[in-house]
């Protein structure tokens, strides 16, 4: 036999061999981000489909007595939203006016693409999600995913019919953002604090208090500038640090999240 | 008798759906159950280590591909563990020292704190207490306790002893 050699090896040694084995392996020859993970979402994409489908209907019937109720709430929202969106529009007419008495760049508008959330995250370790929308609609890795104005995450892989958004509370997640009142630069990331997922906030100095917006300040150019990523719920006081941090509540209720939007230009 | 290559794939495949989206329903304390984890203890347990190697990279391949785990973790450490297991498992397994609910909560432990300490290394926000305190012990309970009940899916649909 080809393999009798290794049989005869001692199991520790077997051990041995293989873990070195797959470990060259699987760091320098399987183009696994590249090919293989793509594909077994590929792979696994219709039944996820089928699951939300399934899933979003039984939602929606259990929901139904609430919405003749929530159908009422909407609309109140809606007319108080509509009147605030005729003073944006005037507000933006004038940005527009001044921005070229000055001779400043127009600011562009952004372009997006919806979609649908089909899967969540498989390990407990990460907090990711699937969405039913790939490359052949244009989302490609590094975009940027918000829900209305508040920052969700961004896209770290994407297949052809399905991309895969490691969301703002994600331990690898790193965001350059400002603290709205006092225009203060810091860094949020993802951490977890009991059986809870959080953003906290790293800065260097200046005050902060609880309740403080914090918004994406734009550097690095993955995410657009001005978009909400929570408010400041805890400061932690450690002295003798570089830096300070802070809690944050995020903008964006993960838990019950359905649908979002890629920014596909920005 | 060996199970077949198309039913193990489909196992795997039926388990990484229910994982992404089923157990989302029973999570506690934002934690759900590892049942690809459970699918490598089985197979380790039952059809030794290279089932044990084989299903362990499947699985790990499965389950990175469906969250954000850098590429290569999570299937060089299920590997590694289902060959481990498959080695030691069985022994272990019929000295009667640990039940399957005991295996797999050990198991579960020493692969969730492997992880950690890649994740750690591949430069992750993570800190041991927290990640001990709300990852590692939690999940490695509650897989345990889930458990017995896939394996006894599993040997009926396998047909086991």
């Amino acid at each position: 036999m080809r393999l009798a050699w290794f049989r005869n090896l001692k199991p520790a040694i077997q051990l041995l061999v293989l873990s070195g084995l797959i470990f060259v392996l699987l760091a320098f020859y399987i183009p696994l981000s590249k090919y293989i993970r793509p594909a077994i979402i590929s792979l696994l994409l219709p039944p996820l489909k089928l699951c939300e489908g399934v899933s979003s209907n039984a939602r929606q019937f259990l929901r139904f007595q609430d919405l003749a109720e929530e159908n009422k709430r909407l609309k109140i929202k809606v007319d108080n939203l509509a009147g605030q969106l005729l003073q944006l529009e005037e507000a933006g007419l004038e940005n527009q006016r001044l921005r070229s008495l000055l001779s400043l760049p127009q600011s562009k508008t952004l372009q997006t693409k919806a979609a649908l959330l089909i899967g969540k995250d498989s390990s407990n370790w990460t907090m990711t999600v699937l969405i039913n929308q790939g490359t052949s609609s244009g989302i490609r890795k590094g975009m940027p995913v918000v829900l209305g104005a508040n920052l969700a995450g961004k896209v770290i892989e994407a297949s052809s019919f399905a991309a895969k958004v490691a969301l703002i509370v994600d331990f690898n997640s790193k965001i350059p953002a400002k603290i709205l009142r006092t225009r203060e630069e810091g860094i949020v990331f993802g951490a977890r604090q009991g059986g809870r997922v959080v953003c906290k906030i790293k800065y260097i100095q200046g005050a902060i208090e609880i309740g403080d917006r914090i918004i994406s300040s734009g550097l690095g150019k993955i995410y657009p500038k001005g978009l909400l990523i929570g408010e400041v719920i805890a400061v932690e006081e450690e002295e003798n640090k570089l830096y300070k941090v802070a809690e944050i509540q995020p903008a964006v209720e993960f838990a019950s999240l359905e649908e979002v939007t890629v920014i596909t230009s920005q | 008798m060996k199970p077949g290559k198309l039913l193990i794939l489909f196992l795997i495949i039926l388990f990484t759906i229910l994982q992404c989206t089923a157990l989302n329903y029973v999570r506690i304390f934002r934690i759900k159950p590892d049942i690809l984890l459970i699918l490598v203890i089985f197979f380790s347990l039952n059809f030794g280590r290279i089932y044990g190697l084989v299903i362990g990279a499947l699985c790990g391949l499965f389950s990175e591909a469906t969250c954000g785990a850098p590429a290569g973790a999570i299937v060089f450490v299920y590997s590694l563990g289902g060959l481990l297991l498959g080695h030691i498992g069985r022994w272990v397994y019929d000295q009667k020292i640990f039940g399957q609910m005991g295996i797999s909560l050990i198991f579960s432990f020493v692969i969730y704190f492997f992880l950690f300490f890649l994740f750690q290394t591949l430069d992750a926000n993570l800190s041991l207490f927290n990640s001990l305190i709300s990852v590692i012990l939690p999940a490695s309970f509650y897989t345990a306790a889930v458990s017995p009940v896939l394996f006894r899916f599993l040997k009926t649909i396998l047909n086991t002893r």
